[in-house]
């Protein structure tokens, strides 16, 4: 088991590295759109903090492959989560000068490769797996205490992957993938015969499940992965279907407190460009439109958010990082694009948003 | 005879003599899909179809005529089952993705022991529903495969039917007819003549699984890449543990019936003989053409490291000298997966979607 300090020398991240890596007089006063996202270079694993030019403006390292990076509202935190079945995440610190903080699940938990602060920014919610009882759990980190881990609650389901802080600030929306894995078998897939995906909503205060969205019946393959939301309360859930390639089930699911969970309608030829496989979810400033990233359909598609009408096809290679800009959608992809420029990096799933009055 | 074919080209060791004189002509994207299916997929489906018609005459006659020498025969039986579903096993695309067939084969691994605990209940309140075939389909695949098969045939109390157990050998029968069925699906619907074999050889817009050759040869690619890891990840890594004290023998696959060695030797038979009938290394380019002698230089290494151990494959993990051939099997079932995902996969410029980089 790696200890904390391993964690940080295999990162680099002991005293010292973190100043070094910073030049101030780019980040001084910056105003404008943040992002965040993970890579792999040469072997090497870190996240970056760029803008929306996809100007790199930091870079972190992380001692393994990273997934999603969280940022809190108030502007402080930047955590990157390692990928499944990853035990470590980083967390920077954007108001000061210290070195980044290093920590892990329990020995008997991994993340998934999200999470998301609390509004005050001073816990942490990371989805992560119970995996020797094949149980989902939502791990609680104190942000103001070194991000020491104080508790953990049920996802009421398997395989919690992508989790959202809906508007109210105390309802989270977890996306159950009901794929089983566990460490000892690798990435492999253990209960593709018995999954049981679903979209929980549970109150992050006490732990209480709200509602439970099973997929629609007939679709118990389609595992629900990523997510964004719209003003409205719903989240828009995109996903991957682990049965037959021959079948063409629907990617994106709408669900909402209250509402029953419905497949948004996709032109089946249109769909059919996603190989099944939708990698990431962003809606649109606006809140009109919903980007699906397919890296395995090598396009994004722009679905209106009413109709389900496909506006546009984005055509680009491995493509599965998407966040909502001022003008649209930012990608990036595994071939080191992020939006309109190409770095020497590839790119993980995701870019999160760090928002954009950060004195850095 | 295509199979005795087959065999007879492995066995004579002509397999690299093959290659080389291939390596002075060119074959299409077309040639290799279709020599795919004509010479690997459609025999081994056909082969497995057979021995489960052969399993169940066996099975028929011990429970008809019970005597040791029926039981030691049903074992046999057995045995050349297995072997023609390791070598067909990796396959992991087209029909046996439908209908939980993979599962309804061979439920494994069965980490929380499900499949066991189902067994042992049947067993022990002679649940008629379980004995008999038809009754059976309806049941948990876990009942309706070859991992039960194997308990029943050799797990405790085994011996019973050499000496006239017949709601034991009922159900072994009823087992055995589903697994014929199983097997008579995939091998039937690989024969259609417009059906997976022609979507997958010939990739169409139309087909909702294979729209272009790129898709099919990343399926083709794909049984590779994913046989490699799941012999590393799910068939030798979990049973061998961190070390010698620490093996876990009864996590191997068919430890029952000593069958381990002999189905990751025909998994590994089964890749190379994909490399060897479809000539995919003739799609490489100049540079990459040697690759495939690595590739076959690894085959012989496996198979010289499985004959090596003196002891069978689960019991070798747990014994110092022994255990090295197993963790150099290790090492060569890793290099086989970066040669197909780096040198195969790569020089044919597929590799994303391929690489442990792929999406999560």
């Amino acid at each position: 088991m790696p200890t904390r300090r391993g964690l940080l020398l295999s990162a680099g991240l002991l005293a010292g590295s973190w100043a070094s890596l910073r030049p101030k007089a780019v980040w001084a006063g910056a105003r404008r759109d943040l992002f965040a996202a993970a890579w792999m270079r040469d072997g090497l694993a870190g996240f970056s903090v760029l803008d929306g030019d996809g100007t790199i403006l930091r870079d972190v390292a992380l001692p393994d492959r990273g997934h999603d990076v969280a940022a809190d509202r108030t502007g402080r935190w930047i955590v990157a989560f390692a990928r499944r079945p990853g035990r470590f995440a980083v967390a920077v610190d954007r108001t000061g000068d210290s070195a980044p903080i290093a920590f892990a699940t329990p020995p008997d938990r991994h993340f998934f490769g999200h999470g998301v602060f609390s509004p005050d920014g001073a816990l942490l919610y990371a989805t992560e797996n119970d995996f020797d009882a094949a149980a989902g759990v939502i791990g609680i980190y104190d942000a103001t205490a070194g991000f020491v881990r104080i508790g953990e609650f049920p996802t009421f389901g398997m395989d919690p992957h992508e989790l959202l802080l809906l508007g109210d600030g105390r309802t989270l929306a977890i996306a159950n993938g009901g794929i089983e894995t566990h460490p000892d078998y690798g990435r492999a897939k253990l209960n593709l015969s018995t999954m049981q995906p679903c979209v929980v909503f549970i109150d992050r205060e006490n732990g209480t499940l709200i509602e439970k969205h099973n997929v629609p019946p007939g679709l118990s393959q389609l595992s629900t992965r990523h997510m964004d939301m719209t003003a409205d309360g719903a989240v828009w859930i995109g996903c991957q279907w682990e049965g037959p390639p021959s079948a063409r089930p629907p990617l994106l699911l709408r669900a909402a407190p209250g509402e029953a969970m419905q497949p948004v309608e996709i032109a089946e030829l249109i769909l059919a460009r996603l190989s099944n496989y939708v990698g990431s979810v962003a809606v649109n400033r606006a809140g009109n439109s919903i980007a699906l990233t397919s890296p395995h359909g090598n396009c994004a598609l722009i679905v209106d958010a009413m109709t389900g009408a496909v506006r546009r096809i984005v055509e680009e290679t491995d493509v599965c990082g998407v966040a909502a800009n001022k003008g649209g959608f930012l990608f990036s992809d595994g071939e080191g694009g992020f939006g309109a420029s190409v770095t020497d990096r590839i790119w993980d799933n995701h870019i999160a948003q760090c928002g954009a009055d950060f004195s850095l | 005879m295509r199979r005795r074919a087959f065999l007879t080209l492995a066995a004579a060791g002509l397999v690299s003599t093959r290659l080389a004189q291939a390596q002075s002509r060119r074959v299409s994207v077309s040639d290799v899909l279709h020599s795919a299916v004509r010479a690997f997929i459609q025999p081994g489906y056909e082969r497995l179809r057979q021995d489960a018609e052969l399993m169940a005459a066996a099975a028929d006659r011990l429970c008809a005529t019970p005597s040791q020498a029926a039981f030691e025969q049903a074992q046999a039986r057995f045995r050349s089952l297995v072997v023609a579903w390791s070598r067909i096993e990796i396959v992991r695309f087209g029909p046996v993705l439908e209908d939980n067939r993979a599962d309804r084969m061979f439920f494994f691994p069965d980490r929380r022991g499900i499949g066991l605990r189902q067994i042992q209940t049947v067993l022990s309140e002679k649940d008629k529903t379980a004995a008999s075939a038809e009754s059976l389909a309806t049941k948990s695949v876990a009942l309706q495969g070859l991992g039960a098969l194997e308990y029943l045939l050799f797990g405790t109390g085994a011996e019973s039917l050499a000496t006239g157990d017949g709601f034991r050998c009922r159900f072994a029968a009823a087992v055995c007819r589903r697994i014929e069925a199983t097997a008579t699906e995939l091998a039937e619907e690989w024969d259609k003549p417009d059906g997976i074999a022609m979507r997958f050889a010939e990739p169409a817009p139309r087909h909702a699984d294979f729209r272009n050759e790129e898709e099919s040869l990343r399926a083709l690619l794909g049984v590779l890449i994913n046989g490699a890891e799941m012999i590393d990840d799910v068939r030798l890594r979990p049973f061998m543990g961190p070390d010698a004290a620490g093996a876990k023998p009864k996590l191997a696959p068919w430890w029952r019936s000593g069958m381990t060695g002999e189905s990751i030797a025909a998994a590994f038979d089964g890749m190379e003989q994909i490399v060897d009938v479809t000539e995919i290394a003739l799609l490489l380019p100049p540079d990459r053409a040697l690759a495939v002698r690595s590739v076959m230089f690894e085959f012989a290494n496996a198979r010289r490291a499985i004959r090596k151990l003196s002891m069978p494959m689960p019991q070798a993990a747990t014994d110092f000298h022994e255990r090295q051939t197993l963790q150099y099997l290790l090492i060569v079932t890793k290099s086989l997966r970066r040669l197909f995902t780096n040198d195969l996969a790569g020089g044919l410029g597929l590799s994303a979607g391929f690489s442990p980089l792929d999406g999560d």
